[in-house]
Parts: C-alpha cells; sequence; structure tokens
C-alpha cells in the first residue's frame, strides 16, 4: 500500500485531466480516488489542477491573456455566454444598458409600442460600445427547477423580485453622478423555472434560454415557465424573438401569445389584456372562460397560468389546436367580426365576438396590428385594431424619473417622499420617508363617479404617477384625490418638488382653482404650494387674504413639468423662489420663474393635499385635473444648482 | 357647507422595502465579491463546469434564503462554501454512481483542502494570466480554443485541426505547463 507522500504526480494528473474531460472510467476513479484519499501532496496537485481549468472556464483563456490583471480590481469580470452569477458594475456601459431598458419600457406604453426598437437590429437605443453581448448568460436549455431565463438589468430604485432573486439599487453613495447609482446592474441573475416573480416597479430586461429577450416593467407578475415560454399575470412586457429561434409563448389568463418570428408588446391588466404586433406575426390563443371552472362565472386573473404550471410543461406550439401554420386567422381577412378600428376611438367600433363565434379564438396579427381583450363579468370581448408604427427614431424626450427618484432620497434633507409606487393603491399611497401616508378624499358633493387612478403612466417604464379626478355634475365641481392621514408640519424653510401634468378642467372655465399641494390650518392661514387656475397658469398663495403670486409661466395641457417651489419663513412673510421646466418638449430648460420674491403669508400646519386644496372651511375643494408623480418636500431651501441637477437628470438622452 | 368624511380607506402596507433594499445590497455585494471562488470551489468537487454552474445557481438561492442565518462578523466565502458543500452532496445524490464522481468521503478531504486553496485564489489567477502568455502558441491556441463560450474539446480539437485524443494529449501538456509555471511564480512572489 502507498504511503501518503509516494503517489504519482504523472498519474494523478493524468486522471484529473480525464476527469476534466468526463473521460475517466470507474477503474480511472478507483485509482484517482485511492490517491486523493490517501496523499495531501496528490489531492494538491488535483486541486490545483481542477483550479486551472476552473480558472479558464469561469474567465476565457482570451481574456486572461488580454487581461492587465495586475491592475484588475475584484470581482473580476465573468465569461460570456456560457455563465451566470452575480455582478454589481457601476460602469458607464451598465448604465447605458439600464437607460435602454428603460426606453424600452418607456416606448411601450409612449408608442403604443411602437418605439420599442432598442433591440432592433439597426436600432441606436443602446448606446454605442454598449452592446448587450456584454452579458454573461447561459443559454442552454434546462429543465426541472433550474434556471430558464436570466435577469440582465435592473432599472428603477423600487422594485423587488420575489423569488429569491430580489435586486435592490447599488445605493452605495459611490457615485459622482446624482441618481446614477439608481441602477443597479446585477449580471445575469438566475431565474429558476415555474416559480412567480413579483416585479414592484422599475423595469427589468431578461434573457430566456432560448435567447429570446424580454424587457418587464412593474408591477408585474410572470412565472418563468421554460426556456421559451413564460407566464405573465399582470404587467407590461416587451418581447423579442431572434430570427431563427423557436417559437415563444407568452402565457397570459385570457391569452396565449405564440411568437411567428416577431417582437410584440403585451400588457396584461385585471380585466384587460392587450397584444401590439411590432414586427412579423404573432398568434393569439384566446382563452375563453370555462363558468364551471371557478363556479362563479369569472376566471380569477391568474388561472390558466397556474394551470399550465401544475402541468408541468409548456405546450409548444405546435401542440395548442388551431394553432398551426394553417389554423390561425389573419386579421381582417378571415375573421369579418373583429373591427378594425381607429385606435384613438376604439370604443365606437367595439364588437362582442366570442359568445357567439368560437372560430375566432385563434388570431394573428401582423405588425401594426394589436389585439384588445376584455374579460369581464365571465365574458371576452375582443376588439383589434391598427396603431401607427411611429418612424425610427422618434423618442423625443426620454426620461429617466429612477435616477431622478435616486438623488431625491440621497439628499439628507428629505422629509416626505411620494413615489406613487407600489403594488396596490394603498402601497402607492405611502410616504416612504417621513411615514406622512396618504389617503384618498372626496370632495364635496361626491365623487361624480370619478376615482383616483393609480395606474396612470408616469414619464418612463420606472415610475407610475397618480391620476386625480376632476369633474362636474350639476354645475359643481367634484373630485377625488389624496391627502395625508395626520398633519404635516413645516419646518421653517422647505422645498416642494414635484413633476405634475394637467388636463383641461371639465368646467372650462379660466377661473377654476385647481391645486397640486398645499395645506391650509384655517380661514387665513393657507399654503398652496402649487395651484393652476382654469387655463394653466402656474400660482402660490401663503396668505389666503392676500394676492395669488403669479409665476408668468402656463403650463401647456397634457404636458409633465418639474416644478420646485422653496420657500423660507421671515419676519415679514415668506420669501418664495419657483422653478419649473417642461419635460417633454423640445424646449426643456429649467427656468426659475420667481426668485427671492417676499410675499405675506406663513407655512400652514395641517393635512397635506395632494391633487386638491381645502377651502376656508377646510373641506376638501379644487381639485387637479391631472397627474402628479414624485412629490418629495424637503427641509430647507435646495440650492438651485441641485434644482437643475435633478431635472437634469430627468432629461438625460442617451443616445 | 358641511365637510364630507375623509375616506376611511387606510394605507395597510408598510414602507419595509428600505430595509428589504439594504439587506438585498449587502446579500448581492457579498456574493459578487466570492462568485468566482465559490466557483472554483464547487468544481473541485464536481469537476464539470455545467455541473458546477448549475451548483453555484442552486447554493446562491439557498444563501440568499438563508442569509438572515448569516452573522456578519464571520467569513462569508468560508459559510458560502459550507452551503455549496451541501449542494455539492444533493447533486451527487441525484446522479448515478457511473458518471464519474467521486465518493463522499474523498469529497470530504477535498472540500477541506479546496477551502485553504481558495485562500490563494487571487494569486494564482494573477499568475495564470502571466503563465498563459508564456504558453507555446500551438497550445495557447488550443486552450484558447477550448475555453472559448460553448466550446468542446471536439470543437477545439477541430479548431486547431488535431484529433481529439491529440488535442486532449495536449490540453493536458498545457495545464501542466500552467501549473508549474504557476507554482514558479508563486514561489518566486513569496521569496519577495
Amino acid at each position: 500500500m502507498k504511503t501518503q507522500d509516494s503517489f504519482n504526480s504523472e498519474e494523478v494528473a493524468h486522471l484529473a485531466s480525464q476527469l476534466c474531460e468526463g473521460v475517466l472510467d470507474a477503474a480511472g476513479v478507483a485509482r484517482l480516488e485511492f490517491a486523493l484519499r490517501n496523499s495531501p501532496g496528490a489531492r494538491r496537485l488535483f486541486l490545483e489542477y481542477l483550479a486551472i481549468h476552473g480558472e479558464l472556464y469561469w474567465q476565457s483563456s482570451e481574456e486572461l491573456l488580454k487581461a492587465n490583471l495586475w491592475h484588475l480590481p475584484q470581482p473580476s469580470v465573468r465569461r460570456e455566454s456560457l455563465t451566470t452569477g452575480y455582478y454589481l458594475r457601476k460602469s458607464a456601459v451598465w448604465l447605458g444598458l439600464a437607460t435602454a431598458v428603460l426606453l424600452v419600457g418607456w416606448g411601450l406604453w409612449r408608442g403604443g409600442f411602437a418605439h420599442l426598437l432598442g433591440w432592433r437590429s439597426g436600432g441606436t437605443t443602446i448606446p454605442q460600445g454598449q452592446s448587450t453581448n456584454n452579458s454573461p448568460l447561459r443559454l442552454a436549455e434546462t429543465g426541472g427547477s433550474t434556471s430558464v431565463a436570466w435577469v440582465e438589468e435592473v432599472a428603477g430604485a423600487e422594485w423587488e423580485l420575489v423569488n429569491l432573486v430580489e435586486c435592490s439599487p447599488d445605493d452605495s453613495g459611490n457615485s459622482d453622478h446624482p441618481g446614477e447609482s439608481a441602477f443597479a446592474q446585477l449580471r445575469a441573475i438566475p431565474l429558476p423555472g415555474r416559480r412567480a416573480c413579483r416585479l414592484e416597479t422599475g423595469s427589468i430586461r431578461m434573457r430566456f434560454a432560448s435567447g429570446v429577450r424580454m424587457a418587464v416593467e412593474g408591477p408585474a407578475e410572470l412565472v418563468p415557465l421554460a426556456g421559451s415560454c413564460v407566464a405573465l399575470n399582470k404587467g407590461t412586457a416587451f418581447v423579442q424573438v431572434p430570427v431563427g429561434k423557436p417559437h415563444f409563448v407568452v402565457e397570459t389568463p385570457f391569452a396565449r401569445i405564440i411568437d411567428r418570428g416577431t417582437s410584440f408588446g403585451v400588457h396584461v391588466a385585471d380585466e384587460w389584456t392587450e397584444i401590439h404586433c411590432l414586427e412579423g406575426k404573432v398568434e393569439i390563443a384566446i382563452s375563453v372562460p370555462d363558468p364551471s371552472a371557478s363556479g362563479e362565472g369569472a376566471l380569477p386573473s391568474a388561472f390558466l397560468a397556474k394551470s399550465v404550471l401544475m402541468s408541468g410543461r409548456c405546450l409548444a406550439a405546435e401542440d395548442l389546436p388551431g394553432c398551426a401554420d394553417d389554423g390561425g386567422r389573419n386579421i381582417p381577412s378571415t375573421c369579418e367580426s373583429v373591427a378594425i378600428v381607429n385606435w384613438n376611438q376604439p370604443e365606437k367600433r367595439k364588437t362582442s365576438l366570442l359568445a357567439d363565434d368560437e372560430a375566432v379564438k385563434n388570431l394573428i396579427l401582423s405588425a401594426g396590428q394589436a389585439l384588445r381583450i376584455e374579460h369581464r363579468d365571465g365574458k371576452l370581448n375582443v376588439l383589434a385594431a391598427k396603431f401607427r408604427l411611429d418612424p425610427w427614431p422618434s423618442l423625443d424626450g426620454p426620461v429617466c424619473v429612477a435616477r431622478f427618484r435616486q438623488a431625491v432620497r440621497n439628499d439628507p434633507r428629505l422629509r416626505h417622499h411620494f413615489p406613487f409606487e407600489g403594488w396596490s393603491s394603498s402601497e402607492r399611497r405611502l410616504d416612504r420617508r417621513g411615514g406622512l401616508h396618504l389617503a384618498e378624499v372626496v370632495m364635496f358633493g361626491g365623487s361624480g363617479g370619478g376615482a383616483v387612478d393609480y395606474q396612470e403612466r408616469g414619464l418612463d417604464s420606472s415610475t407610475r404617477a397618480v391620476r386625480f379626478y376632476r369633474g362636474v355634475r350639476s354645475g359643481n365641481t367634484q373630485g377625488v384625490a389624496l391627502q395625508t392621514l395626520g398633519d404635516f408640519e413645516p419646518p421653517r424653510a422647505l422645498t416642494v418638488e414635484l413633476l405634475l401634468r394637467m388636463d383641461p378642467p371639465a368646467e372650462r372655465d379660466p377661473q377654476a382653482t385647481c391645486v397640486a399641494v398645499g395645506t391650509r390650518a384655517s380661514a387665513d392661514q393657507c399654503s398652496f404650494w402649487v395651484v393652476a387656475d382654469g387655463e394653466g397658469r402656474l400660482l402660490h398663495l401663503f396668505d389666503a387674504n392676500s394676492q395669488w403670486l403669479e409665476s408668468g409661466i402656463r403650463l401647456l395641457f397634457g404636458q409633465w413639468y418639474y416644478v420646485a417651489v422653496t420657500v423660507a419663513t421671515v419676519p415679514e412673510g415668506v420669501k418664495v423662489n419657483v422653478y419649473c421646466g417642461p419635460l417633454d418638449g423640445s424646449e426643456a430648460r429649467l427656468q426659475r420663474l420667481v426668485a427671492e420674491t417676499l410675499v405675506p403669508g406663513s407655512l400652514a400646519k395641517g393635512p397635506l393635499g395632494v391633487g386638491k386644496g381645502f377651502q376656508a372651511n377646510l373641506a376638501h375643494a379644487y381639485p387637479w385635473p391631472g397627474a402628479i408623480d414624485e412629490l418629495a418636500i424637503y427641509e430647507g431651501v435646495l440650492e438651485e444648482e441641485t434644482l437643475q441637477a435633478h431635472y437634469r437628470l430627468l432629461l438625460e438622452r442617451y443616445w | 357647507m358641511q365637510e364630507p368624511p375623509i375616506g376611511n380607506e387606510t394605507p395597510n402596507g408598510s414602507p419595509e422595502s428600505r430595509d428589504l433594499g439594504n439587506k438585498v445590497e449587502r446579500f448581492a455585494k457579498l456574493l459578487a465579491s466570492v462568485q468566482r471562488k465559490l466557483f472554483l470551489y464547487i468544481l473541485s468537487l464536481i469537476h464539470q463546469p455545467v455541473d458546477a454552474e448549475d451548483i453555484l445557481q442552486e447554493t446562491n438561492l439557498v444563501l440568499w434564503r438563508k442569509f438572515d442565518e448569516f452573522d456578519p462578523q464571520t467569513d462569508f466565502l468560508r459559510w458560502a462554501c459550507k452551503v455549496a458543500y451541501y449542494e455539492v452532496l444533493k447533486f451527487r445524490s441525484r446522479r448515478s454512481k457511473s458518471e464519474g464522481l467521486l465518493s463522499e468521503e474523498v469529497l470530504e478531504v477535498l472540500a477541506h483542502d479546496a477551502g485553504e486553496l481558495l485562500g490563494q485564489a487571487e494569486r494564482r489567477r494573477e499568475a495564470l494570466a502571466y503563465c498563459l502568455q508564456k504558453l507555446r502558441e500551438p497550445l495557447r491556441r488550443l486552450v484558447l480554443a477550448r475555453y472559448a463560450p460553448d466550446a468542446t474539446i471536439q470543437s477545439a480539437a477541430h479548431a486547431v485541426g488535431k484529433t481529439v485524443e491529440a488535442a486532449r494529449r495536449a490540453l493536458h501538456r498545457a495545464r501542466m505547463f500552467l501549473l508549474e509555471c504557476i507554482r514558479r511564480r508563486l514561489a518566486a512572489d513569496s521569496l519577495g
């Protein structure tokens, strides 16, 4: 029997080599085990050999040859294509990639999916030199509970992804660029198959084992089912299937979407699903609700996804009845009952189909066509439409709220922060900094049938806004807005910063009063920081018995603006600065409209109205006709440079 | 005028996402700092890179699940290696014995020694980069071909115009050269 140090190093190395190449037979394993069990020297040699094998595999030898390792920081760059892992990087490259995701998501909505060209060949959304090839991906198809997809990039500071692959923004504060750390780049986060993921806010970009890329915008709930299949129970996604790849399937609660060499967008809401075909063709198999399935006539929203999960596999396109090449129907040639309508006025031509026409369950959309499936009360209505494919490039104002949000959070003076993000409406009303949470309030006279819309589109894919309701009934203004549950206690100096959009007030009264943010302590004491009249003129009021302070700017209806108001208490009243800049127009510039102007008044303590104000008797009044996002209140007067920096973050362009 | 009541809908969530974000950030940074070493550790026990990657993924998930149990005063890599070791055993139990896997007894001693070797991982990697430059051109081309993304021994052999068996032998020679070179390099470094 050999002793500990008498091993044949050549033989051990040779056996290790065979082991690495997967050609070691049982006799070889036995010999190797004997040496490893009895000789520390053999173990050392074996491990050193394996370490070389591993290092070369982990980072391709070519990279090792090129690398100037003496200056390389940890962690190392992982090899491309074959490997997975977590990596945090804060380089501009990854920032650009994250931005591309944002732009993709932004385009999903703003252009009716038509702008989503960031991954198209020839598209230039991803900045030069920042190709997706930088991402290490393992593309092999795997089964069982192993990874079937990988998250490549993450954008947005608020997102959470349940399923043990949670990511957060890197807000370590090391960045020289305010807000840059809003983007966490966790490279190739594995998503195990058949486990649900919830994306609270923000955007992620992922790649499936089949090579298919998908951008998902929160809030969303998805379940990667296989390398070529995903269930999207809720949310917005854009899918791009590379040429030559097998069919990719997106399961939604009421439709199975099968690509036919295409790119498409899909949005799944509680009561409707919408699919836009951008390139090629996409086949849609509509699922008719089965009243017996739930016993109540209406299916739970995730029913089909769950049934797919239970079945344990994802059906291939050819497995689907009616999904073969000749099984689907092209719109409109073979489906006369599907209305092709002007997308801007779909309600005029809506047609109820499925109750009496089973044959149209399978439809084929071509580029520029969209399908909306409405599911209410156990019935489906299907609406087909054409939409306009805008020529590329057509994005004229990409913005990045996630970066702005991060800069806001990083400011130690921040006291209250309302990003209006979250899965539920109550989450969207949370004060993320100060605990001064919001509740809905209804104006005097009732809601008039309106409600606060928490799904309102923000400036980009990393954000949602809230839209308040302002309507007229019997000549009286009615509305629904938000107000803090407790009193807002103003410091002696503060800054109110927000993004807002004003829509035309229903009453069309130039004298209308529309309050975006304000408090009121009494009939005399009020702080209406951001107000507009019926024509959009920006106003401010700090003493109910004084004149309005006019900013001298008129907000264009339907356009997003950045507005900041600073107020400092002085013995004679308050000193006010007002800044305003458009966010989606071509003349983007933050102007200081009011500079150190002394006006009568004070900072009033009282409930904080968001999207509303208060009458003299403190009744809810003056609802804001439009949307507000990212409301932040700071203690102290923020410097103009800081506000300009925040504004610039919202205007970043990436190409 | 009578003031209408405020809607009684009360926010029922809690802003815990910040805590979660901090936790995730800490975890991600720790994980990022040990991924390569963790992979090397797993590979030393399981030998096949693709299998090692699968185990690494599973290990990452388990680490996250158990992250609350991790004592920040202790060594994250050591903790991660323990988790990885059990994942290797789980993986091994799912595979048949005919697949060239080493016995559990051997794995145990290898795991101990492999953990010690990880302490040199960074220096060894730097030495490897140096030694690759010293490799003769034909062997270097073979190594490049073998460890290119998605490559196999067959594709590498084809790329350099050798038979598969000849490529295996040459690759073994290349690795042995690198192994000796790294040893010399590390020894020279230790001498100052």
